[in-house]
């Protein structure tokens, strides 16, 4: 039927009207206002329950150094917050929250049943260090200028003397963590600075040495050694130049004095046919044969050594070199015979090696031109005259000659100092440049200790960056928590939520049909009719009954409660003003 | 009162050599006579008669009787759309059931009877074939002696088991006590022609049956074909939905009138 399909398709949509939802609520009324009494009930009884807790805290200002950081800067680094942290740390360490719950027994009602780390975790959870952030406009970075400490406690007086205590301690650690650090940054620098001094006497001393021991050829003499060279070599010039002149005048006597010999004979040349050279030559060659026949100690060969002896003081030079050259080449001669006949070994040519050693000595320590002294003439005073203005002229040169031969070898002193002396400059030069550079670091670390001994100073005098108690922790009037009024509203949410989700449970759970939708989608048609309760005088009779009977079992619950924590709990005057006090913050 | 006699002295002469539920109907009139009385004025000869208790009956629910209760009005309107129906197909037999109880089947069944019996157009013969738990007679404040299960059972006259509640154009075959095997009494022989009998007896007379729960016993799905329609009670917050998916199922073949949604808050 098309009235009937109607029907069904409005049955079909099988939409929920409010209508719906309230007689569904009415359907479960016994389960929603269950739940929702017990939880309302049971966060009410937390929120009248739950002993207050309080909290005090301080405000600690973190003011800045009180001198200007470019005068002086303190030794401590980082920011305002890490300091902050690590004073935090430094308080709340075991130890001292250890002696902060015995002294004011917090915790009383636990402590047997709890572990100490425990305890610790309470207390550190009762704490709290906010940091106070402040925004300048001119930046984007805040700026922590001060911070709060606070400690939560059922019992007001003790949460103040425990903030008092943390805040003391706050103060306290904050000024020995950085005296701590100052102290330690200056010690650091002072043995730095006096290992650097050890370094530096060291390195002087080496110089010292170096120089000691080159001191003959230090650069800072070099000056004078040149000018000392100048006049060395001028003195050089004028002993030549004297000794130049004396030969002058020496050849100039000489011609006087032989053309003086020439004017008168001589008389002391009749004196021997053989004059003294050829007598030399005898004698030498005497002396010769006796050597390859006798010891050289034969007696007979030491008179003819002495009878040489002399007459070779008596000849002069020239002929006394002309003679030795002349005996040298006739010892030759004879060795050069006789290794053709016998081997180098045989005695005659052993005598005759010795003998031409002694002649080449004896040529070697003979310079040409030192003459031997002319025997003097004494008859003729003219010669006399001559030969002994010759006299002390060679006496003169050799004086002069020996003067010089001192010059040169002061002179070779001296070119060798000089050469030395770049050498010695450069090995300086070296040891200085080290010494300078330990000097330099020396300096640098001084400079650095004076500053940190300032910085310390700083620190000792409480002039740097500092914790100060800007507000001292006041004894709390009012418990921060509970927040009943939060619990309760809470409560009341939450029993909403969990009675309509009871009773969505229930009424889910419950397969039965309530409306005419299924019948009619079977039937396809509706229902013929809808008949409705049928209520009789026995109906409304018990209904009131059971009216009657709620209200009552709802008296004598409350009864029973009130009865049971007067006994149990707290006499019903005291719970009265209690929770007048807890309900006056509405 | 001539014709009501000469049947009685008939019925006496014809009574004991046949068997009850061939001859006799329960008027005791023969069965091809024709009542042409006026059915508003039946004065039950056979029946046994009890007063009516208004107030009684409202504080048993049965209201429909009440003139002035505006409750009347829906058992009013079932009456009339059930009676449209079965008129127009020409049937007086129907069965009213239910899915399972609580559901206020019976006393759905006692006011329609009621309801149909305030027609002045028609009869109507409530019979509770609720074996195990008979409760019309509750409804009407009755205490029957013998139920329809005593008939059934024992040898004794339909006469002693029908009552008249006080309603007029009503008449009551109650059950009572309880018994075990209800379906198989119902599909005997002897209820048969008792059905047969009583179906047949008077053309404007409807027969109301109250089943018991299709889905507690096999019973009302064994009486069901003999029924010529059902009437299906639901209430709501009773019936689950798979139970009405259920009874319904069960009711596949049966005409079904329709459907009564009952306690509906």
């Amino acid at each position: 039927m098309d009235i009937n399909n109607l029907y069904q398709d409005e049955k079909n949509k099988n939409h929920f009207t409010l209508k719906d939802h309230a007689k569904i609520l009415w359907r479960r009324k016994k389960f929603f206002l269950f739940t929702f009494l017990l939880v309302l009930a049971g966060s009410g009884i937390m929120a009248l329950v739950l002993s207050p807790v309080y909290q005090s805290s301080a405000k600690i200002l973190v003011e800045s150094q009180q001198i200007p950081e470019d005068l002086v800067r303190s030794t401590i680094s980082g920011f305002v917050d890490e300091h902050i942290q690590v004073t935090k740390q430094r308080v709340l360490t075991r130890e001292k929250l250890t002696a902060i719950i015995k002294k004011y027994n917090l915790y009383s009602g636990k402590k047997e049943s709890v572990t100490a780390s425990e305890l610790i975790e309470n207390i550190r959870a009762d704490i709290n260090v906010s940091i106070i952030d402040v925004n300048p406009r001119r930046r984007n970075d805040t700026t922590t200028i001060a911070f709060i400490v606070s400690f939560q406690h059922k019992n007001p007086t003790i949460a103040q003397q425990v903030t008092n205590e943390l805040v003391k301690l706050f103060l306290d650690e904050n000024i020995k963590y950085r005296l701590t650090r100052a102290v330690a940054t200056t010690n650091f620098l002072d043995q730095e600075a006096r290992k650097l001094r050890a370094e530096i006497e060291i390195t002087e001393e080496e110089i010292a040495e170096y120089k000691h021991e080159n001191k003959d050829n230090l650069p800072e003499n070099l000056d004078l050694y040149l000018e000392i060279q100048e006049r060395v070599q001028r003195e050089l010039q004028d002993t030549a130049r004297e000794i130049n002149s004396l030969k002058e005048q020496k050849s100039y006597m000489e011609v006087q004095l032989s053309a003086l010999k020439v004017e008168t004979p001589n008389i002391n040349s009749g004196e021997n046919e053989d004059t003294p050279e050829t007598l030399l030559k005898i004698l030498q060659n005497d002396q010769l044969e006796l050597s390859m026949q006798y010891h050289p100690s034969h007696p007979d060969l030491i008179i003819l050594e002495r009878k040489i002896a002399d007459l070779r003081n008596r000849l002069d030079t020239d002929t006394l070199g002309r003679m030795l050259e002349d005996e040298r080449s006739q010892i030759e001669t004879m060795i050069n015979n006789l290794t053709s006949k016998y081997t180098s070994n045989h005695p005659d040519i052993k005598v005759l090696k010795n003998r031409l050693e002694t002649v080449n000595k004896r040529l070697v320590l003979h310079p040409s031109d030192f003459k031997q002294p002319e025997k003097l003439n004494i008859l003729n005073p003219a010669i006399l005259e001559v030969q002994l203005k010759l006299r002390s002229i060679d006496s003169q040169m050799k004086s002069l000659i020996l003067q010089e031969d001192e010059l040169k070898e002061k002179m070779n002193g001296l070119e060798q100092s000089i050469l030395q002396t770049p050498l010695v400059e450069r090995g300086i030069k070296v040891l200085m440049r080290d010494y300078e550079n330990i000097k330099e670091r020396y300096q640098n670390i001084k400079a650095k200790q004076m500053e940190a001994q300032l910085s310390e100073n700083l620190e000792v005098e409480t002039k740097a960056e500092r914790f100060s108690l800007l507000e001292s922790p006041i004894h709390p009037e009012k418990p921060i928590k509970p927040n009943r009024m939060k619990i309760l509203l809470l409560g009341i949410l939450l029993a909403f939520g969990g009675s309509f989700g009871t009773v969505f449970l229930v009424e889910s759970n419950d397969e039965r049909v309530r409306n005419t939708s299924l019948v009619t989608t079977l039937l396809k048609q509706a229902p013929l009719v809808v008949i409705p309760y049928i209520v009789n005088k026995e109906d409304h009779r018990k209904k009131m009954q059971k009216v009657f009977i709620y209200l009552a079992a709802i008296v004598l619950m409350c009864i029973a409660v009130l009865a049971a924590s007067h006994t149990f709990y707290e006499p019903l005057e005291y719970l009265w003003s209690s929770i007048i006090d807890r309900v006056s913050f509405i | 009162m001539e014709r009501i006699k000469k049947a009685l002295e008939k019925a006496k002469a014809e009574g004991l050599s046949l068997n009850v539920n061939v001859k006799k109907d329960i008027f005791g009139k023969n069965k091809n006579s024709e009542n042409k009385e006026p059915l508003e004025n039946i004065i039950y000869t056979q029946t046994r008669r009890n007063q009516i208790n208004l107030p009684e009956l409202s504080e048993q629910r049965v209201i429909a009787a009440q003139n002035h209760d505006q409750r009347a009005t829906c058992f009013h309107m079932l009456r009339t759309q059930v009676l449209r129906k079965m008129r127009q197909e020409n049937w007086n037999t129907l069965a009213i059931t239910a899915a399972i109880t609580g559901t206020g089947k019976s006393l759905v069944s006692a006011n329609l009877a009621v309801s149909i019996a305030h027609e002045v157009n028609q009869t109507v013969l409530l019979v509770d074939l609720d074996m195990r738990h008979p409760s019309i007679h509750k409804y009407f404040g009755i205490e029957p002696d013998e139920g329809v299960q005593d008939y059934l059972n024992k040898d004794i006259h339909l006469s002693t088991v029908l009552v008249n509640p006080g309603i007029e154009r009503l008449v009551l075959l109650p059950g009572k006590g309880s018994i075990d095997n209800s379906s198989e009494l119902l599909t005997s022989p002897k209820m048969t022609n008792l059905f047969k009998e009583i179906k047949s007896r008077y053309k404007s007379r409807y027969i109301l049956f109250n089943l018991p729960p299709l889905l507690e016993t096999d019973d009302a799905i064994a009486f069901l074909p003999s029924v010529e329609c059902a009437l299906f009670v639901l209430a709501s917050g009773k019936t689950t939905e798979s139970e009405l998916k259920n009874a319904l199922r069960l009711l596949d073949g049966t005409n079904l009138i329709g459907s009564v949604f009952n306690k509906c808050a």
